[in-house]
């Protein structure tokens, strides 16, 4: 009721009043995520800062390639790979599957089906994701981008993920509100879609591997579908679900969000396939165009947030998730821009394969999804385990986050425009283009220590509010006892 | 905002729903012209969406031109040139020759001998006289073509590879090699009358 005076475009039935008594509290909601959801939070967190650590000694290995070079699994074919990967399905995935879970049981008014079931699922997921690194740092590595797990742990990884996704699906489907909102289509789609993504590479690359350029194509297919229709929906079911609610409004449009939604799921898997690949003209001018298209839901879907967000200048005490919220919506058109950019076939002329597409995957990844992952932990974290935030370290975390990236993606960015011109220029030697870009990787490094120090912050105040969460509870338990 | 007071309650009931206005027009526009400009970009760089075309090649027939040739389509093609020259005026494009002009080369049994001598001596002396090609009988006079032309081994060898080997006329006789031509020369160039049906005869069939 406070709120509805707050926000004229509420519907009269809306705010605290718009709870049909039947349907469980939000507390009610609430609790029932916490068991598994802490679990799953706190596991990604761990993968998290771990993946960090690998992340920065792989940037410090491109500028001193001598440096453990004799400890055969700390080479940097394989930490760099670990890295990306306990990134991407240790933190990202898992933790994207948690946030997601969260809001269909909020959107559906429903509490979570079983907790129990979805703690199983997540320990199996962990199990893939270590199973998947040990495989790495022992040299068992595919080979393929993005997909470099061997054949045992993506089993386990697909096990885990039916078990975790089904969770969704039924919370989904016994849902009290019946309305569905467009964030639960997105993160619908994303649950769909993994499985299919997991287990046709996994089938096709590592079953009985198909032959050829066929490889490469289905490589591109997976590694361009894990990001755009599954880590890219998550974080958009996010941000749409975020923007509203913690501006306490409507959001804007709702038919601009059907658009973005069709358009995108319609267009995002087409994408992929780099300019230059040794493939089939047609593969990569298609992969061109569809990622030219990208732009439509994308700058669709930032219109959309941006009306709405626009609309309430106090963001109330969502303020803190909403910071990563907003930076990772800014990330998005930003990150658009420059992947269409990436695909027109003169920028891929001088960028391809150099420095430049892991500045755009950084950006994606960490700028979009991380970043509104953040957000979305940071808003329900408090929420499930009833504790607060330390907000000095949360300030930490946002500075040292956006500086670290900043740096990271500017300096790979530049130094990428500046090796692909070296090796555009028939004058100048190999080495010449090797020597350009070091400077920057060094940059990079710098900026992988700040996200190094940003997660650990984050990973210091989540151990603080699960202490004080279990010390409320446990701790007035000792005192009754008393 | 009373609730909003105290942190640790939160006013949280309300979920995100979105507002039914209609969408912006020129999102319909922008995807339009976006659509338009990706079927021109396909269109270019596509390569006709076969699999054969790779960047930066646009089209199938900028791969073919560039293929390396079979060392025999080198001849045919040459082959080609001549006939077209100095033999389809009479024996048609078609190879089916036209009643009282020429008789047909294609499927004929004078050109699919195994050896290519008898149609190379007429090809260069020219023949007259009755002749029975496909069963059919032709009394004629063909000129000394060759020798008129004066064609030399290689473009013989040339002509004559490609009224045989011709699949599209359903020849599929071998290659006919500069040696072979070379062996006939001394007769070729002795002669100084047309053949006739009844002399070639006599020639085996594998020369
Ligand atoms: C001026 C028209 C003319 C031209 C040009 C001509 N021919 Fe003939 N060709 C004839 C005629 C007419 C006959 C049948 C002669 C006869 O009835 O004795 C014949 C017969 C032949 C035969 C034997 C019968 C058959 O059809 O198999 C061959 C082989 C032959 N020509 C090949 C050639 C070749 C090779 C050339 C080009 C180098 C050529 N001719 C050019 C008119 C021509």
């Amino acid at each position: 009721m406070m709120r509805s005076s707050s926000s004229p475009n509420q519907p009269a039935s809306g705010a605290a009043g718009d709870r049909d008594p039947a349907f469980p509290t939000v507390e009610k909601i609430d609790a029932s995520c916490r068991g598994a959801l802490m679990f799953l939070f706190t596991a990604a967190l761990l993968w998290l800062a771990l993946s960090s650590l690998f992340a920065v000694l792989g940037s410090v290995k491109m500028h001193a390639a001598g440096m453990l070079a004799n400890v055969d699994w700390l080479t940097y074919g394989r930490v760099r790979p670990a890295a990306v990967d306990m990134f991407l399905y240790g933190f990202l995935s898992q933790a994207g599957i948690a946030a997601a879970i969260w809001i269909l049981c909020r959107l559906g008014k429903v509490a979570l089906v079983s907790g129990v079931t979805l703690i199983v699922g997540a320990v199996f997921w962990n199990l893939g994701v270590l199973l998947g690194v040990f495989g790495i740092f022992t040299g068992q590595s595919t080979g393929y981008e993005w997909f470099e797990f061997p054949q045992y742990a993506v089993a386990v990884l697909f096990v885990a993920y039916l078990i975790m996704g089904i969770v969704g699906l039924l919370t989904f489907a016994y849902r009290n509100e019946r309305h569905t909102y467009v964030s639960q289509w997105f993160i619908l789609a994303a649950f769909f879609i993994f499985p299919w993504l997991l287990s046709t590479a996994g089938l096709l690359l590592l079953v009985s591997p198909v032959r050829g350029a066929t490889q490469a194509a289905i490589a591109y297919w997976f590694a361009n579908g894990f990001l755009l229709l599954w880590l890219m929906p998550l974080a958009l079911g996010i941000i749409f679900y975020m923007v509203p609610k913690v501006s306490n409004q409507l959001l804007n449009n709702h038919y601009l969000a059907v658009i973005s939604f069709w358009s995108w799921l319609l267009t995002a898997g087409w994408s992929g396939i780099p300019v230059g690949a040794r493939l089939p003209a047609w593969m990569p001018s298609v992969s061109t165009v569809a990622s030219v298209l990208l732009l439509v839901p994308a700058v669709a879907m930032f219109i959309n947030w941006r009306a709405t967000w626009i609309k309430s200048p106090a963001k109330q005490e969502g303020g803190v998730a909403f910071k990563f919220i907003s930076f990772a919506a800014f990330a998005f058109i930003l990150w658009a821009l420059a992947f269409a950019a990436n695909f027109l076939p003169p920028v891929a002329q001088v960028v391809e394969f150099t420095l430049f597409g892991l500045a755009i995957a950084q950006l994606a990844t960490y700028g979009v999804v991380a970043m509104a992952i953040f957000g979305a932990i940071y808003f329900i974290v408090p929420r499930i385990a009833g504790t607060e935030w330390i907000f000095g370290r949360v300030k930490g975390h946002f500075l040292f986050s956006v500086a670290g990236l900043v740096l990271i993606v500017f300096a790979w960015g530049v130094g990428g425009i500046l090796q692909g011109t070296s090796w555009n220029n028939p004058l100048s030697d190999f080495m010449k283009s090797v020597r350009v870009a070091v400077p920057f990787i060094g940059i990079g490094t710098i900026g992988f220590l700040l996200l190094l120090i940003a997660h650990l912050l984050f990973l210091s105040n989540l151990v603080s509010v699960i202490r004080r969460c279990c010390t409320a509870c446990c701790g007035s338990g000792k005192e009754a006892r008393k | 905002m009373k609730s909003d007071a105290k942190k640790s309650v939160r006013n949280d009931e309300s979920e995100p729903k979105a507002s039914q206005t209609a969408a912006p027009v020129f999102i319909f526009v922008v995807l339009a012209l976006l659509l338009y400009w990706g079927a021109l970009h396909i269109d270019q760089y596509g390569g006709g969406f076969r699999k054969e075309v790779y960047a930066p090649f646009k089209s199938v027939k900028e791969v073919a031109k560039l293929h390396p040739k079979k060392s025999g389509d080198d001849v045919f093609e040459r082959g080609e040139k001549i006939y077209a020259l100095a033999c389809a005026g009479c024996h048609q494009p078609s190879g089916l020759g036209s009643p009282g002009v020429a008789p047909p080369v294609a499927g004929s049994e004078w050109v699919l001998t195994p050896g290519p001598g008898r149609a190379l001596l007429i090809a260069y002396n020219g023949l007259t006289g009755p002749i029975t090609v496909k069963g059919t009988e032709w009394n004629l006079a063909m000129l000394a073509m060759g020798q008129q032309l004066g064609l030399s081994d290689e473009d013989l060898a040339a002509v004559l590879t490609y009224i045989r080997g011709n699949a599209a006329w359903g020849n599929n006789a071998s290659a006919v090699t500069v040696e072979q031509v070379k062996a006939h020369r001394p007769t070729m160039d002795s002669r100084t009358q047309p053949w006739t049906a009844e002399e070639l005869l006599k020639i085996p069939e594998t020369e």
